[in-house]
C-alpha cells in the first residue's frame, strides 16, 4: 500500500463511519472499552489495565428525543448528545465510563449516566483546577482510586511497571504528534487543518501502540508531503473544545484561509507535554503532566493559557485567531472577554463565533468567517 | 472608578436610611420587628465599607470569607450586593452591561453580576481574590475573570468531590499556602489565628440559633410566612459586625416564638408546605404575599446550609473522625461539606433530608439558567422525591434578571402545583 493510501486510511479512522471500529475489535477480543468525554482522564491508567480508552465523538443527533428528559436545552450540547446516544443504545461497544469534574455539568452527566444507563462503572475523577503541589498530590491519589475502581469492578490491576510502560507508549505518541505539528510552521504544511484534526482524533479512538505503529513509518513521507491546500494565507489558529467535526475546520479553509495551528482539546492540547517516565513516583509524574499541559479554560490559569495562545500565534506566524466556542461551554465563555482584550492589546485580529455541537449553520458561519478573512487583508493562494 | 463606587455606596446608604426611616415612622405590625435590626446592620456595614474604601484599606473577595476577615481584609457585598441589584432598574441595567461586555448571558445571574459590579465600578476592585469552587464553578470563573480583568493577585483553593480525609488535608494544605501567598503579595494584612477562632465561634453560635429556628419551623401551621422564610441570614463570621448579627438572630428567634404564641404572623391556614430550592424571585416580592394568600408555607434551601447548620454533622467544633480539627481544618471542612460539590447524591440527600424533616408536601425545584449544579440534576432529584412521595415541579426563573419573567405564568404554574400537592396531602391523610 502506498504511503498516501496508508495516510488516508489513518486519517479516516476517526470519521463518523469508522470511529467505533477499534473499540468493537477490542471488545471482540474480550477486552474492555472505557468511554471518556474530555482530555483530563489519565488514559495511561486504563491502557495499563488492558482497557481501551476511547474519546466519545460523532454523537450529534438532528433531534434530541430522549436526553432532554434529563438535561435542559441551555447546557453543554456535547454532553446532551452523548447522553442521547447512550439512551438510544448507540454505543454498545463501550463498557463503562470515566468522567471528570471538567465542569459542573460533566459531574451531573456522570450522575445521570450512573443512575439511568447503569453501566458497570461510571467513575468520577476529581481533576484539580490548579497546578500547586497539593493539587499534583491530590490527582496522584485520584489515579490510585481509578485503579482501585477498575480492580473492584473488573478485577483488573494497574502496576507501576505497567503504568510506566503505558506512559512510554503515550509519550511516543505525543512525540510523533509534536514533530508533525512543528511542520505546521511551514508555508505549506504536510496536512490541512482538517486533516490534522482527523489525525489527532484518530489517536483518541485507536489503541495508542497501534496508532504509533501506523504513524511512525509515515513520518518521512509526511515531512515531504505538501497538503492539498487552496490558500497559504491568511494563516489562522482555531480555538475550541469538544470539536470533533472536521467539517468546521474545512469550512474555515474553504472560505479562504489555512488553519495553520489549533488550540483544541481534540488537537494540540491533547498531546502537548510528555510524562517524566524516569520519575520515581510514576503516578505523581502522570498527575503533573495532566495538570501542567496547556490548560483548558476550566483551569484557573487563564493568564498562562492566553500567553501560550499568543506564543503559538507568534511561533506559527498566525494572521488571525478564530474562536469557535461550543454553545454553553461556560468556562470558555467566561474567558472570552479576557482573551479578546488580551489579543486586542497584542494587536492580533480575532473573532469569536459560537457553534453548535453538530455541524450546522455553515452558511452563517462562512459569511462571518469570510468577512473576517477579508478584514485581515492578507491573501495568498497555494 | 472610585467616584462611581463611592456614588454607589452613598446611594445604597441613602436607600437603607430611607427604608429605616419609613419603618420607624410607620411600622407594619404584620412584619417582623427584628427586621429593623438587620437593616441597621446593613446600613452600618455599607458605611463601614465606604470608610474602609476612603481609608485605603485592603479589600478581598471570594471564599472562604472567614479566612479573609481573619487576615484583616475588608470585604464588599458578594452575593448580597449582587442580589440587591435585582431591585429596581439594576435587573435590566446589568443584563445590558453583560451583553455589551460579551459575558455569558446564560450564566447564573447571581454570579456573573459580580463581574459587572466590579468592572462597572459599582464595587471596589479588590486587592486580592480568593478563588474557590466550594459552591459552583461560576463563582470561580467570576472571581477569576475579575482578577484577570483587574490584574489583581489571586489564589485558587480547589475542592475535591468528597468529604473525606484526603480532601481535608488537601484543602487545609491549600489554605496554609494561601496565607503565605497573601502575606507575601498584599501589604497590610496578616493571618490572625485567634481572630479566625473567634469568627468560627460566631458561626457556631449562628448554627445553634439557626437550628432552633429550624426546629421551630416544623410547627403547623407554619410560624413563618413565605416572605420571611426567604430572609434567612447566611453564616455571619465573615460579616463586619458578627456580634450584632447574632443579636439580630436571637431577636428574630425570640420574636418568632413570641408571635407564634400570640398568633401573629402565623399562616392562618396552611394548605401546603413546599420546599423551594436554589434561588428566590428577588425582583418580585409580591409573589410571596400571593403564596401566603394561597396558604402556602415555604422552606427555602440554597444548598449548603444542611451542613452549615450542622443538621447532618460537620458544624464548627464538631469532632472529625474522633478528633478536634485545627482552625484551618475547620475551614477546610466547612468548604468541602458544601453539598453543591461532588456527586449529585450529596445534594439530593441534603435537600431530601430537609424536605422530610420539615414535612413538606412538595418541592418547587427552581431551574435557574446557568445553574449547572441543579439544572441537570432535576431528573435524579425528582425521582428521589417521587420515591419519597413528594410531587416536584420545575420552575424556570432567574434570581436577578427579570427579562422574560411573567408573573401570571408563574402564578398559574404554582396554582396547579399547589392543587396537586394539596390533593396528595389529603390522600395521605385519608389513608392514615
Amino acid at each position: 500500500m502506498a504511503d498516501e493510501e496508508k495516510l488516508q486510511e489513518l486519517l479516516s479512522a476517526s470519521r463518523r463511519e469508522n470511529w467505533a471500529k477499534p473499540a468493537q475489535e477490542w471488545q471482540q477480543k474480550g477486552k474492555k472499552v472505557i468511554g471518556i468525554i474530555d482530555s483530563y482522564v489519565p488514559e495511561e491508567v486504563l491502557y495499563a489495565a488492558g482497557i481501551l480508552p476511547i474519546r466519545i465523538m460523532h454523537v450529534s443527533h438532528k433531534y434530541i428525543t430522549l436526553a432532554h428528559a434529563y438535561r435542559v436545552v441551555h447546557t453543554d450540547a456535547y454532553y446532551t448528545n452523548v447522553l442521547e446516544a447512550l439512551l438510544k443504545k448507540e454505543l454498545p461497544f463501550i463498557d463503562g465510563f470515566v468522567f471528570t469534574n471538567r465542569d459542573d455539568d460533566s459531574r451531573r452527566l456522570c450522575d445521570v449516566v450512573d443512575s439511568v444507563v447503569k453501566p458497570p462503572i461510571a467513575h468520577l475523577m476529581h481533576i484539580p483546577r490548579t497546578t500547586t503541589s497539593p493539587a499534583v498530590r491530590r490527582l496522584g491519589e485520584e489515579i490510585v482510586h481509578l485503579g482501585e475502581a477498575l480492580n473492584k469492578v473488573w478485577g483488573l490491576n494497574v502496576s507501576d511497571d505497567a503504568l510506566r510502560q503505558a506512559a512510554g507508549v503515550y509519550n511516543k505518541n505525543r512525540e510523533l504528534m509534536g514533530k508533525l505539528y512543528e511542520l505546521r510552521k511551514q508555508d505549506v504544511p504536510p496536512l490541512t487543518g482538517a486533516e490534522f484534526l482527523g489525525l489527532t482524533t484518530a489517536a483518541m479512538v485507536m489503541p495508542k501502540d497501534v496508532f504509533n505503529q501506523k504513524l511512525e513509518p509515515l513520518m518521512g513521507y509526511l515531512e515531504k508531503r505538501q497538503a492539498p491546500i487552496r490558500h497559504r494565507r491568511p494563516r489562522l489558529i482555531v480555538s475550541s473544545d469538544a470539536l470533533d467535526s472536521r467539517e468546521y475546520i474545512e469550512l474555515v479553509e474553504t472560505t479562504g484561509a489555512l488553519v495553520a495551528m489549533d488550540d483544541l482539546d481534540t488537537g494540540s492540547r491533547y498531546f502537548t507535554l510528555l510524562t517524566d517516565t524516569s520519575a520515581t513516583d510514576i503516578k505523581a509524574a502522570l498527575a503533573s503532566r495532566y495538570l501542567n499541559r496547556p490548560g483548558c479554560p476550566r483551569m484557573m490559569s487563564w493568564d498562562t493559557q492566553i500567553a501560550l495562545i499568543i506564543q503559538l500565534i507568534r511561533d506559527y506566524r498566525i494572521d488571525g485567531f478564530v474562536e469557535l466556542p461550543l454553545r454553553n461551554s461556560f468556562a470558555r465563555e467566561f474567558r472570552t472577554p479576557i482573551l479578546m482584550h488580551a489579543l486586542e492589546e497584542a494587536q492580533i485580529p480575532a473573532i469569536t463565533l459560537k457553534r453548535e455541537y453538530e455541524y450546522t449553520n455553515e452558511a452563517q458561519l462562512a459569511t462571518r468567517i469570510g468577512g473576517f478573512i477579508e478584514m485581515l487583508g492578507v491573501s495568498a493562494s497555494a | 472608578m472610585s467616584t462611581s463606587y463611592m456614588k454607589y455606596l452613598e446611594t445604597t446608604i441613602a436607600k437603607h436610611q430611607r427604608r429605616i426611616k419609613k419603618i420607624k415612622e410607620n411600622p407594619d405590625p404584620s412584619k417582623l420587628q427584628s427586621n429593623l435590626m438587620l437593616y441597621e446592620i446593613e446600613l452600618d456595614e455599607t458605611i463601614a465599607e465606604l470608610e474602609d474604601f476612603k481609608a485605603g484599606k485592603p479589600f478581598a473577595a471570594g471564599s472562604p470569607g472567614l479566612l479573609m476577615r481573619a487576615m484583616g481584609f475588608s470585604s464588599s457585598g458578594g452575593f448580597g450586593a449582587a442580589d440587591r441589584t435585582a431591585q429596581g432598574e439594576g435587573s435590566t441595567r446589568y443584563l445590558d452591561s453583560l451583553r455589551e461586555g460579551g459575558w455569558p448571558e446564560l450564566a447564573c445571574d447571581r454570579t456573573v453580576v459580580s463581574v459587572l459590579l466590579v468592572t462597572g465600578g459599582d464595587c471596589p476592585k479588590p486587592d486580592f481574590f480568593s478563588i474557590c469552587n466550594m459552591a459552583c464553578e461560576f463563582s470561580s470563573y467570576t472571581s477569576h475573570a475579575m482578577a484577570q480583568w483587574g490584574q489583581v493577585p489571586y489564589f485558587v483553593v480547589d475542592i475535591g468531590n468528597d468529604a473525606n480525609e484526603e480532601n481535608l488535608k488537601y484543602v487545609a494544605d491549600q489554605l496554609g499556602e494561601e496565607i503565605e501567598y497573601i502575606e507575601s503579595k498584599v501589604h497590610g494584612v496578616k493571618y490572625d489565628e485567634d481572630k479566625l477562632i473567634e469568627l468560627q465561634g460566631y458561626d457556631r453560635e449562628w448554627a445553634k440559633i439557626s437550628r432552633e429556628i429550624y426546629e421551630f419551623r416544623k410547627r403547623r401551621p407554619s410560624p413563618m410566612n413565605p416572605r420571611d422564610a426567604q430572609r434567612e441570614l447566611a453564616p455571619m463570621g465573615g460579616r463586619r459586625f458578627p456580634q450584632r448579627c447574632l443579636e439580630y438572630m436571637r431577636a428574630q428567634r425570640d420574636e418568632l416564638f413570641e408571635r407564634y404564641e400570640k398568633g401573629i404572623g402565623v399562616m392562618p391556614e396552611e394548605k401546603v408546605r413546599l420546599l423551594w430550592t436554589t434561588v428566590g424571585i428577588n425582583y418580585d416580592e409580591s409573589i410571596y404575599k400571593w403564596l401566603e394568600d394561597q396558604g402556602v408555607a415555604i422552606y427555602y434551601v440554597f444548598g449548603m446550609h444542611a451542613h452549615f447548620m450542622g443538621l447532618r454533622g460537620g458544624g464548627y467544633g464538631d469532632p472529625w473522625n474522633g478528633r478536634k480539627l485545627t482552625p484551618l481544618e475547620e475551614e477546610a471542612r466547612s468548604i468541602f461539606y458544601n453539598s453543591w460539590n461532588g456527586r449529585g447524591q450529596r445534594l439530593i440527600d441534603d435537600w431530601g433530608f430537609i424536605a422530610k424533616d420539615q414535612g413538606v408536601d412538595g418541592v418547587v425545584y427552581v431551574l435557574q439558567p446557568g445553574c449547572l449544579q441543579t439544572l441537570n440534576l432535576r431528573k435524579p432529584f425528582t425521582d428521589a422525591m417521587t420515591k419519597a412521595g413528594l410531587p416536584t415541579m420545575g420552575l424556570e426563573i432567574r434570581g436577578i434578571f427579570k427579562e422574560g419573567y411573567n408573573q401570571k405564568d408563574v402564578k398559574a404554574k404554582l396554582s396547579n402545583f399547589i392543587e396537586i400537592c394539596s390533593s396528595k396531602k389529603q390522600e395521605k391523610v385519608q389513608v392514615a
